[in-house]
């Protein structure tokens, strides 16, 4: 790790006093820590934004919403969202480890760098750690790496659970930034990497993530099915978050969003309108995510997670429409 | 090169030292204060032999800078009993259950079952099991673990 | 001499250090205290795998905030080699390189933090050449370690083309990391007149020994080699700690000062080997019934760039090619193809594991071609009366396989279970289940007859209490704990009694390995030697003070009986002392029996077999080709236990790590030759929710019928290959997709993406 200062900040606008001057904000610090050490971040200036005051979960109308800081641990745990978003609850648990989920945040996890091999050995090729220095995942080892979003410049995943949840629940992320406050849809926030993959999202300098916010619950069935090489503690091959609500043994509503597949956490309306109205069938299924897939492309090694996905969009639809 | 002041409450004692920012916890207490049942074994966070728990939570001390534990308790593998004679319930399990072999993952362990163990609810045994899959052990195929977590949830029953 | 009471050895008691465990007070290398003076060393290492050095610029290592010192291979004063046999592993290279991540330069610096940073600093000039990095790159350069080697009976191409049936396929299996929680560490300090200590986290202390006093161009006596305990080491410390010690041993010879090397795992997983992986073509006879007529087997495997112990892992291999089987024709041929990767070597099994899974496929290819039970083909094949002789000429005289199969059949359900997974499979159109049960049968003994020893030095203090020191090492596997327990029966005192004491090359010389599953057996053996020496001892001062009989004094319950005497063990050490006799005694044991004629590739290699069966059911998702295995039945044979929970816990864990290597540990290189699962985070080993929801394991109650360490049987290793039985469960479970098309193609380990893909050309129907 290379030498930073670092800043304590006591409330949301001491932390954005400190960001505006250039400083990082650290929350679990668990992905960041790890980036720092293997100086693949090396920020001058740390600002620890923990003791924000933003780590409540509140009521928000019909909705529900959850401070920036809210450990993923306690956001998993909670009455409210266990019992009205479970979709959220079951992707964060399916995601890292206890201990890991005891420091990292609601904000902090929504950053999170991807696990691209490439861009975390400082020896190789990696648009994202350093831009113009090429790719090196395109030819490589790209098992883990997107078919869906990728460029030219770069096909690293975002590795995450929570946000592929978020985005099926249709969160929307707070921001206080020098411009004022921002209501970004979640689906808005992160950013295919196009010619610039270095930025992961749409946040701008001296920006800081305070709230997510959940919408009313829609009474749905959600399911989060994650695929992966072992049972647990790993990031996802493929996987799915669904919200779907049956009438009269049709399709009346539903919401689909993908992680480890695109650059981004994926979602795809046109998956969703080709679902609603119908009445679920494997054909059904399986012309849904031609959609989805239809402009898949995989580079050598992650070939396999085209027809995978298309298996697990079955399968968690075949489970969620089950009677 | 700045140094901060850091104190915790380190299993039940006040210490203090001044760090640099980019010490981690876990080199703060094993070569800093000399506390070396936290053990490094990959020091990314995964393997979880560093746990160690701070204001009860466990957490793992080599993704975590010393100074975020500033004004914290901060509880280790030595702070769960007077020494090998005078063991944890949990411990004396560990013992007993042959759940462990090379022993380097274990005080990871201890701690993660011991902050299960303290939480209210109490977990099921099915939770503690998942809550176990942040530690790897390569020894004993967490069979002798998963008997100390099923004598635990019985003891409550 | 009456033999003391059965409640020491036998009895499941607890590991020797697991107090010091729990309470985070068992020390290993790197909770040493740290004296001021300490130096923490890093290696520059290469970036290509074959290359020649043109020049070294280190001027900005030199320069780079806290380094106290940098060295290359001109400034070993002695021989530049850490390797176990052949004399081809650099410390520092020199000229060349030959693997991507090999040490170049060694780093000396005040922190470990600046010792790792300053090693990227070196500007290092290649004459780079194209690596040979692939089974075929390496087969078309005939780029081998040594010679291709032939193990063979009969005359197998004529079995073949008289056979009713034929079939002939390829199995490729991936290396394995050892992934031990502690990684890679040497601690050395300086003592007078030149003489260095190193604590050593490795299996082979003498080893380290011989190579450090030969790099510094030193005596052995002039090195000490300490090590009380390893976190873990499965192979990995066998020849690979040598490196780290020879590195901290040159740093104390030039500066004076103490210096550590604890490598950090990224650069651990990069700079030390690994499992062989391997690739098996197979080309099989047989008869209706599945009996093996004929067999043409080909073992091809990766090495690495150095020799290391690969001869003799590949001759492991061959060895159990047969697995429990009886052969009848057979060849066995073994490449041994030499690449620019790090040299692959020793890990639980040494070999075995990959050859056997090549016969356990061979097996079930020909059960899925059949359209037979696969348990069937097995137990047609297995040893017998007339059928008892190993394609290396070795008669099988323990065969307790087909006993220990049919009673796990029974006690497990088998038919009952496979039976149910057909119905199951019948009406699941997404999951499928397999089921499978597969024996194993692993041949106990260094394959190198000359390591087939080992020595002890016991005391016996005036005050009764006893230390007991051996060569060999305590990994986990609680070798120290059967070895103590030894020595306590043989005086019928409790274990309490017994301390047992870091292993250490100036307590106990030209030790071997821990290694190929030998540490009880050998070291037991040896302290039992030494145990009997200092009782008889004491038996015939008994005697001569008591006035009765040697054969009449007892050691039993912490007590000494002689003619009408009684006295605690404690007095008669006392007054043992007071009359002159001596309490201290080496003890050293040589396997007897042993012959191999390399040449030939005949003789018979092992003092005994130890067997084991395990069943495995698993269910896939066909969809996803995830997996997971729902159950494991485990029988398995440890002769007469020494410390049955001990055993149990071996076995648990061999099978897990045998399960991983099988499942999720996948190695990965790039085209240049670069390792690409070198974290924990993308080389994935099971964790608790891997292991199977229902894990039974028994033990075989059997004494062994050689005269080994109270009948014990050695059981380090041969659990490891009871997760055959997942392999082939998973196999079943994509037969039964479509059985029609045979056993499937299921290259290990089986990812979801080789599950999902052994899915897609079993539904083609592609043959195996």
């Amino acid at each position: 790790m290379k030498p930073f200062a670092l800043d304590h900040a006591a409330s949301p606008d001491a932390a954005l006093a400190a960001l505006g001057k250039g400083a990082t904000a650290i929350a679990g610090g668990t992905n960041l820590i790890d980036l720092m050490k293997l100086q693949i971040a090396t920020p001058e200036r740390l600002v620890s934004i923990r003791r924000t005051g933003l780590d409540r979960i509140a009521p928000d109308g019909d909705g529900l919403r959850i401070g920036a800081l809210v450990t993923n641990a306690d956001c998993a745990a909670d009455p409210r969202v266990r019992q009205d978003w479970p979709l959220l609850s079951q992707a964060i648990l399916a995601g890292a480890s206890p201990q890991l989920r005891n420091r990292a945040t609601t904000g902090g996890n929504l950053c999170q760098r991807t696990r691209c091999g490439y861009f975390y050995d400082t020896t190789q090729a990696c648009n994202k750690r350093e831009a113009g220095s090429g790719c090196a995942a395109r030819d490589g080892f790209n098992r883990i790496h997107a078919v869906l979003g990728t460029s030219d410049a770069c096909i690293a995943t975002y590795p995450g659970d929570m946000a592929v949840a978020l985005l099926a629940l249709d969160a929307v992320v707070l921001t206080q930034g020098p411009y004022g406050p921002r209501q970004i849809p979640l689906a808005m926030f992160h950013r295919e990497p196009g010619d610039d993959p270095t930025r992961d999202n749409v946040l701008q300098p001296g920006e800081l993530i305070t709230a997510v916010r959940l919408p009313a619950p829609t009474g749905g069935r959600q399911i989060y099915r994650k695929v992966r090489d072992r049972a647990s503690y790993a990031f996802a091959l493929v996987s799915v978050a669904v919200d779907l609500t049956m009438e009269e043994g049709r399709i009346a509503r539903c919401a689909l969003a993908f992680g480890s597949l695109g650059t981004v956490p994926w979602r795809d309306p046109a998956v969703e309108e080709v679902l609603i109205g119908q009445e679920p069938s494997p054909a059904l299924f399986a012309r849904a995510a031609e959609v989805l897939l239809h402009h898949a492309r995989g580079f050598g090694a992650n070939d396999f997670k085209i027809p995978l996905a298309a298996r697990a969009l079955a399968a968690t639809l075949a489970q969620a429409t089950k009677v | 090169m700045s140094l901060h002041f850091v104190e915790f409450e380190l299993n039940g004692c006040q210490i203090d030292g001044m760090v640099e920012a980019r010490r981690t916890l876990l080199d703060f207490l094993r070569c800093d204060v000399g506390c070396t049942g936290p053990h490094a074994g990959c020091e990314h966070g995964v393997c979880g032999a560093c746990t160690v728990l701070v204001e009860g939570q466990a957490v793992r001390s080599c993704l975590m800078l010393a100074v975020q534990a500033n004004g914290k308790t901060v509880e280790t593998v030595e702070g769960l009993s007077g020494g090998p004679k005078e063991l944890h319930p949990i411990q004396q399990l560990f013992r007993e259950e042959f759940a462990l072999q090379c022993g380097f993952c274990t005080p990871g362990f201890l701690m993660t079952l011991v902050a299960l163990d303290r939480s209210e609810p109490r977990p099921n045994a099915a939770e503690m099991r998942e809550a176990l899959s942040g530690h790897l052990c390569r020894c004993t195929g967490y069979q002798g673990v998963l008997r100390v977590i099923d004598r635990l949830t019985e003891d409550r029953k | 001499m009456a033999d003391a009471s059965l409640s020491v050895v036998g009895a499941p008691l607890r590991h020797d250090s697991a107090h010091l465990h729990v309470a985070g007070q068992a020390r290993y290398i790197d909770d040493e205290p740290e004296t001021p003076d300490l130096l923490h060393l890093a290696f520059g290492t290469s970036t290509h795998a074959r290359a020649r050095i043109v020049a070294m610029d280190l001027d900005a290592v030199r320069a780079a905030p806290g380094v106290v010192a940098v060295y290359t291979a001109a400034d070993v004063p002695g021989a530049n080699d850490v390797s176990p046999v052949a004399g081809d592993d650099r410390l520092l290279a020199d000229g060349e390189v030959v693997w991507l991540g090999q040490p170049l330069f060694l780093v000396a610096a005040t922190s470990r933090r600046a010792a790792r940073q300053a090693a990227r600093l070196g500007r290092i000039d290649y004459d780079a050449q194209e690596p040979i990095l692939t089974v075929e790159q390496a087969r078309a350069a005939q780029s081998l370690i040594e010679p291709t080697q032939r193990m063979a009976r009969g005359d197998a191409v004529a079995a073949l083309a008289a056979a009713p049936h034929r079939l002939s396929g390829q199995l490729a299996m991936g290396g394995q990391d050892h992934f031990y929680l502690e990684g890679q560490i040497a601690l050395a300090r300086p003592l007078e007149d030149g003489q260095v200590h190193v604590l050593s986290s490795t299996q082979h202390p003498s080893e380290v020994q011989h190579l450090v006093a030969h790099m510094l161009g030193r005596s052995s006596a002039d090195v000490t080699v300490e090590v009380r305990r390893m976190g873990g080491a499965f192979g990995g410390k066998e020849s690979q700690a040598a490196l780290y010690a020879a590195a901290a041993a040159l740093v104390v010879h030039h500066t004076g000062r103490p210096a550590k090397f604890r490598a950090d795992r990224d650069d651990d997983m990069v700079q030390t080997g690994k499992r062989h992986d391997f690739v098996v073509d197979y080309e099989v006879g047989f008869d209706a019934e599945g009996r093996i007529a004929g067999l043409c087997l080909r073992l091809a495997s990766r090495c690495g760039a150095t020799v290391d112990l690969s001869p003799a892992i590949n001759d492991r291999a061959m060895f159990h090619a047969d697995n429990a089987y009886f052969l009848g024709d057979v060849e066995i041929v073994s490449e041994r193809l030499k690449t620019n990767m790090v040299s692959a070597t020793a890990f639980r099994g040494f070999g075995g594991p990959q050859g056997m899974l090549a016969i356990e496929r061979v097996m079930d290819a020909v059960a899925g071609h059949l359209g037979r039970d696969p348990l069937a083909v097995r137990v047609a094949n297995l040893y017998g009366p007339g059928r008892d002789v190993t394609p290396y000429g070795m008669v099988v005289a323990d065969n307790i396989a087909p006993d220990l199969i049919a009673r796990l059949r029974s006690d497990a359900r088998y038919d009952e279970r496979q039976a149910a997974v057909a119905r199951f499979n019948a009406e699941s159109a997404i999951l499928k289940k397999g089921l499978a049960l597969t024996p194993v049968k692993f041949g106990i003994s260094f394959t190198t007859t000359h390591l087939n020893q080992a020595g002890a030095l016991l005391h016996v203090y005036a005050d009764g209490s006893i230390q007991i020191n051996h060569g060999g090492t305590e990994m986990g596997q609680g070798l120290y704990t059967k070895v103590a327990q030894v020595v306590a029966q043989a005086f019928g005192v409790g274990l309490d009694q017994v301390r047992i004491t870091a292993t250490r090359t100036d307590k106990v010389p030209n030790t071997s390995a821990t290694a190929a599953s030998s540490g009880a057996d050998l070291n037991g053996m040896a302290a039992l030697d030494a145990a009997e020496t200092i009782r008889a001892r004491l038996a015939d001062f008994c005697a001569r003070t008591f006035g009765c009989e040697i054969d009449a004094v007892v050691f039993a319950g912490g007590e000494v009986q002689a003619g009408g005497e009684r006295m605690p063990w404690a007095t008669l050490c006392r007054r043992a002392h007071m009359a002159r006799i001596s309490l201290s005694a080496t003890g050293f044991y040589a396997t007897p029996d042993l012959h191999y004629d390399r040449a030939a590739h005949q003789g018979q290699p092992f003092y005994y077999f130890a067997y084991g069966a395990a069943l495995a059911e698993v269910v896939i998702d066909t969809l996803t080709g995830e997996h997971r295995v729902l159950a494991a039945d485990i029988l398995h044979d440890c002769g007469r236990s020494l410390n049955p929970a001990i055993d149990k816990g071996q076995i648990e864990g061999g099978f897990l790590q045998g399960q991983g290597w099988l499942t999720s540990e996948e190695l990965v290189w790039d085209a240049a030759g670069r390792l690409l699962t070198h974290a924990p985070s993308t080389y994935k080993i099971p964790t608790a929710n891997d292991r199977p929801d229902h894990l039974h394991v028994t033990l075989w109650d059997g004494a062994n019928h050689r005269p080994t360490i109270h009948r014990s049987k050695a059981v380090g290793e041969p659990p490891f290959m009871l997760a055959n039985a997942v392999f082939s469960a998973l196999g079943a479970a994509i037969a039964a997709t479509c059985p029609e098309a045979g056993w499937p193609m299921l290259d290990a380990p089986a990812t979801p993406e080789r599950i999902l893909a052994a899915l897609a050309r079993q539904r083609d129907g592609v043959r195996a």
